[in-house]
């Protein structure tokens, strides 16, 4: 059975192209433009994996990941940040990172889609069937 | 000094009116660097074309990431703190980002390090983005015929470790100033070295002097280049 990744992506030209690269990896990939979408997304697809450009019109990135945790049963769903802001440029305390469970940041404009396919692997890995 | 304070004003909005610039520039390269790195997805060569096409755009990206990195440390965003870095394995991550395009050119593109470097006093992202700006400018730029050969050097040099590019194309002893020149005046800066606009030899040398250090045009027999150097740091000392 293949799994769901939940892609919130500002970029419509590089959100298919990710999501043609990981539908190919055999995920099946929910891509939304917004934070507001997303919440509605993660509802009905149940995501194994978030992956999340925090430059997002409207509400930001932060902004979301903090509202999906204010939710009990979304709280252990990992965020994979790829973005363009650098993990230092975002400035989270490895607290923060803990609490809102971003497990990695990938810094977008050198991130090929062999690496994204590659970590996004890893970190479904321990709920592959 | 009210011209003088205009004068960095204006400085500071060419600036953010160039980053925005590269910023934008920067989606549709990375846009197309991906979908051709997805059109070869899977093939075990890839067509060829598509190939160039991805090493074109990611070496691009790497350029204008260097160039607004650049402008974060002089708009004073950004401090570069000195630290022990090893200058070798910066410079196989930099051959390494650069060899597709180099192939591209029909160009060599190796690492030669001289004797013990060890770590030297640098800061890491600004010491790769330094060595990635002024390899990218030499690739392609021989306006000899045969094989253009690069060589990521670094060696001790009295008190301090020389690191930089060479080059067999050659480099007249004006190249640097041209290139500094490149603020205010964006045309040939450096058309002894380079067809192109030498940007990224400006780019290197902001980034080196950021650190303390400064490029200097070096000739060597039958090749030439531009090298910094740096103070090694006292763990090379083990080295000794």
């Amino acid at each position: 059975m293949k799994q769901h990744i939940l892609l919130i992506e500002p970029d419509k030209v590089l959100a298919k192209t990710y999501k043609a690269a990981l539908g190919r990896a055999g995920y099946l990939v929910d891509w939304q433009l917004n934070a507001q979408d997303a919440i509605t997304s993660v509802d009905s697809k149940h995501p194994v994996l978030i992956v999340l450009d925090v430059q997002l019109s409207g509400h930001n990135g932060v902004e979301f990941l903090y509202e999906l945790r204010s939710y009990p049963d979304w709280q252990a769903i990992p965020v994979l940040i790829l973005s363009a802001v650098t993990e230092a440029e975002l400035g989270l305390s490895p607290e923060t990172k803990k609490k809102l469970h971003i497990v990695q940041c990938l810094y977008e404009p050198h991130t090929k889609l062999a690496e994204l396919i590659a970590v996004v692997r890893s970190l479904t890995s321990d709920t592959h069937e | 000094m009210k011209t003088k304070q205009k004068q960095h004003d204006n400085y500071g909005v060419d600036v953010r009116l160039l980053r925005s610039m590269a910023e934008e520039l920067r989606l549709p390269l990375l846009q197309i660097a991906r979908q051709a790195e997805l059109a070869n997805m899977g093939t075990v060569d890839g067509q060829p074309n598509i190939r160039v096409i991805e090493a074109t755009s990611e070496a691009a990206i790497r350029l204008v990431d260097s160039y607004l990195f650049s402008t974060q440390v002089l708009l004073g965003q950004q401090s570069l703190p000195l630290e022990p870095t090893s200058v070798t394995a910066t410079m196989y991550d930099t051959s390494q980002y650069l060899h597709k395009l180099a192939k591209i050119y029909d160009c060599d593109i190796d690492v030669a390090v001289r004797g013990k470097c060890g770590l030297v006093m640098a800061n890491a992202k600004g010491l790769q983005a330094a060595l990635t700006s002024l390899a990218y400018a030499f690739i392609g730029s021989s306006m000899r015929s045969g094989k253009q050969r690069i060589v990521l050097t670094a060696m001790r040099q009295g008190q301090g470790i020389r690191a930089g590019v060479m080059t067999n194309a050659s480099i007249e002893k004006t190249t640097l100033s041209k290139a500094r020149m490149l603020y205010g005046k964006a045309h040939q800066p450096a058309s002894s070295v380079t067809h192109k606009s030498g940007a990224g030899i400006y780019v290197a040398d902001a980034l080196f002097k950021s650190m303390e250090s400064e490029l200097q045009v070096v000739q060597q027999k039958s090749r030439s280049g531009l090298m910094a150097t740096m103070l090694p740091s006292y763990q090379t000392a083990l080295f000794n």
